[in-house]
């Protein structure tokens, strides 16, 4: 509504309650009325319902206010993908099904790289390897790509995983990179 | 590059950055104002107050418009309470405004905060911000203080009605649309 | 100063909740038959109306920065003194500024923010200390957020400022880097496709064991007898061209914040301080979305303007711009300006396969290329030992098909890098 139709409204608002508040410590001015027990009733529901309605309505619009773009500091390499394993940690397993792979791949074809250097297989010997576990002996860095390995009721697997800062799939991740590492700088 | 036009929306559950001191410090004069209002108390009203109390400051400390708003909720309620166990009408008022100031002042130091940072000082507003919700707050519970002073108590129908049809129009009137 | 920008008003709905105060207080004093909740509804109204009837205040704003030192030595201290003035004919309640800091100037004491009450005419001084590092800064406009004086309603403007810093770093001190085809032991293997005008100049100097027969100067010989070797300007003079990759992913950082686009800026200011002693012409061209190009020169005047247009030239911005890149664009724009016979050293992080993709691109054009870059990655996250292993993969893939890769460590100084790398390439 337009400002002037609002000043309006709120004129003629402002007016009623005054004189309303007048009735109401003046009884003499209202003299001729009745008052009514269950009326007083009703009208205490109907402003017991707007106040519903009225926080309601308040709950649901947003404050706004200017915000400041803060300086951004440069990103130091790696964050990124930090951040999205920290993120999948958080999130429920099915939620984040995409972003493992994605992950997964990613690393995958690092990992393929260096066993096709390291051990001088073709890469698809070295995918194999990969899927089956067989590259390395830490039991973590292998199932991070041979997921068949994994078994959900592992209990000390559980057990390390209710106290730990990282989510599994945090820790398999870190371990297959720490074993690509250390193949790489054994020939080194 | 402006960041004209980039504005923040309120998000009731996060905590925030710590108000400036002067807020929480304006805040909390206000609580205790609250509270001395409704202490010549029925019993029940008393410590819903102070409680509220509690929870706005905490707001105050956390930098959270949620707890600061059910703080300020609760402060009301005990408030409301208070006058409709036969507390003193002037304490309720009284203790309604001062809830209302310390709920503005300490949210004001919120806002002061996310947009200028903790380490900014922004004294002279936080004052003649807290003056001027005051000055509103008193000159409104003021004049239906010195109304209800002047003519004695008793509650016809017609003027209720009408007090409801005046809230109803005044809240039409201050919604944007 | 120029005009502001259209300004942006908004309502905060901080008052919103008036309405609820007003009926939870008709609603309690009705129930409970009491006046004291009923004088509340006074009290919610009055916020409400209050609310309702007050505007955005007016920002007209007067913005004066007074700067210590606008040409500052990196690592130097500017302080700033911001002043602002209300030009406007009503006071602004509740004023907040925030100053347009650029990216570059980190803030090392005080605040760039503040939050005031401003008569017209009225004034409020902001001061606060930034710390210079390389590269041209311009401030932002100034951002003031002015509200009524209960904080219903907002108004945003910019304010924009002409203040800029100019920070020029020197030049690294010069770096001895082995180049394909110049050294003096090719000499007489190396193709000189400058065409022509070879035999007319020409120095003379003592002989060294290992330089060919046919190049020894024997009519000198049969004079005085003495061994001298005759060196052709063009066989140890070469042209080259720094391509610096300026690319917004270079803008990673290392464990002390500086990023890898500065280490490659600093070791084409080395390498190329070190070719143009020995007499080599060097020239510098910016590899991302701005471009700053300076043709290959020699002397103390260009060392000048090479250090000048590295530090304050569009092409190398120290924080990173975020416009659009297109490879095909800036090859093309590198073909035309660098001469045909000029080497390249492309000084570049290597952090995707575009930097593979474009040493290829170059190499194919029939330039020398050797890559020296700077490694910012720091042992510690997997994202980073991730990073690691990509990089190295790619750094192999370039030196196992197109060329010389100079991979340095920046925790350690270039030198220490270079001299590792002079031992693997004879």
């Amino acid at each position: 509504m337009s400002r002037v139709t609002a000043g309006r409204l709120l004129a003629v608002g402002l007016v009623f309650a005054i004189i309303g508040l007048l009735f109401v410590f003046n009884p003499r001015m209202a003299a001729n009325h009745s008052v009514s027990g269950g009326f007083l009733f009703i009208v205490g529901v109907i402003g017991v319902l707007f106040v519903g309605v009225e926080l309601t309505s308040a709950y649901r619009t947003d404050r706004q206010q200017a915000r400041p773009r803060d300086p951004s500091p440069l990103p130091k390499p790696g964050e990124e993908l930090d951040a999205t394993l920290e993120a999948i940690g958080e999130a429920p397993f099915n939620e984040s099904v995409e972003d493992r792979e994605a992950v997964r791949e990613r690393i995958g074809r690092i990992a393929v790289r260096v066993l096709v250097r390291q051990f001088g297989c073709s890469p698809s010997e070295a995918r194999e390897r990969l899927a089956e576990g067989t590259w390395t002996d830490d039991p973590d860095a292998a199932k991070f790509f041979a997921t068949e390995l994994i078994d959900p009721d592992d209990f000390f697997d559980n057990l390390r995983a209710s106290f730990a800062d990282e989510s599994r799939f945090e820790r398999r991740a870190r371990r297959a990179v720490t074993e690509l590492i250390a193949l790489e700088e054994t020939d080194d | 590059m402006s960041a004209l036009g980039d504005f923040a929306l309120d998000d009731l559950a996060d905590d925030g950055p710590r108000p400036t001191t002067y807020s929480q410090y304006l805040g909390l004069l206000a609580v205790a104002a609250a509270i001395v209002a409704v202490a010549p108390a029925t019993a029940i009203s008393l410590p819903v107050v102070v409680t509220g109390g509690v929870v706005l400051a905490a707001g105050g400390l956390r930098g959270s418009r949620a707890w600061l708003t059910r703080g300020y909720a609760l402060m009301v309620a005990g408030g409301l309470l208070h006058g409709a166990l036969g507390g003193s009408a002037v304490g309720t008022v009284g203790a309604v405004i001062a809830a209302t100031i310390a709920w503005d002042v300490v949210e004001n130091g919120i806002g002061l905060a996310e947009q200028l940072g903790t380490e900014a000082s922004a004294r002279r507003s936080v004052i003649v911000h807290a003056v001027a919700v005051t000055a509103v707050g008193g000159v409104a519970g003021g004049a239906a203080i010195f109304v209800s002073f002047v003519f004695a108590n008793n509650q016809p129908l017609p003027a209720l009605v009408l007090l409801l049809f005046a809230t109803v129009l005044v809240t039409a009137s201050i919604r944007q649309g | 100063m120029t005009d502001s920008e259209r300004p942006i008003e908004r309502e905060t709905y901080r008052w919103i909740g008036m309405a609820a105060l007003a009926f939870a207080g008709l609603a309690v004093g009705v129930l409970s038959s009491t006046p004291g909740p009923l004088l509340v509804v006074a009290v919610g109204i009055g916020y409400a109306a209050a609310a309702r009837s007050v505007t955005p205040p007016d920002v007209t704003l007067d913005v004066e920065h007074e700067v210590s030192d606008a040409t500052p030595d990196p690592g130097d201290e500017v302080d700033v003194e911001l002043t602002v003035r209300n030009e406007g004919s009503n006071t602004i309640p509740d004023l907040r500024v925030v100053d347009g800091v650029p990216d570059g100037l980190p803030v090392v004491d005080g605040t760039p923010r503040h939050g005031t009450t401003l008569r017209p005419g009225g004034t409020t001084t902001v001061e606060y200390t930034v710390e210079a590092g390389r590269g041209r800064h311009e401030f932002d406009p100034l951002l003031a957020i002015g509200r009524d004086w209960i904080g219903a309603q907002e108004r945003e403007v910019a304010v924009p400022t002409d203040v800029t810093v100019d920070c020029v770093a020197p030049l690294e001190a010069p770096a001895s880097l082995p180049l394909r085809g110049q050294t003096a032991q090719q000499v007489g293997t190396v193709t000189t496709n400058t065409g022509g005008s070879g035999v007319e100049f020409h120095t003379v100097r003592e002989y060294r064991p290992g330089d060919p027969l046919k190049r020894i100067d024997w009519n000198r010989r049969a004079r005085s007898g003495e061994l001298a070797t005759i060196e052709f300007r063009e066989e140890r003079a070469a042209i080259v061209v720094f391509v610096i990759d300026t690319r917004v992913e270079g803008y990673v950082t290392d464990s002390r914040g500086v990023s890898a686009v500065e280490h490659a800026i600093d070791a084409a200011g080395a390498v190329g301080r070190g070719l143009m002693d020995d007499g080599n012409r060097v020239g510098v061209a910016s590899f991302g979305p701005s471009w700053t190009y300076v043709p290959p020169g020699l002397g103390r005047d260009h060392e000048v303007r090479l250090r000048d247009r590295l530090s304050l030239g569009d092409g190398f911005s120290p924080t990173p711009d975020r416009s659009k890149f297109v490879l095909g664009l800036a090859l093309r724009r590198i073909q035309k300006h660098v001469p045909e016979n000029a080497q390249i050293v492309f000084c570049s992080p290597v952090v995707d396969e575009v930097a593979v993709e474009t040493v290829r691109r170059l190499e194919a054009h029939e330039h020398a290329v050797t890559v020296i870059s700077p490694n910012v990655i720091d042992r510690g996250s997997v994202g980073a030992d991730v990073e690691r292993l990509e990089r190295e993969e790619r750094i192999r893939k370039i030196r196992q098909t197109y060329g010389r890769v100079l991979n340095w460590n920046v925790e350690e100084p270039l030198e220490v890098a270079i001299e590792g790398a002079r031992r693997r390439w004879s």
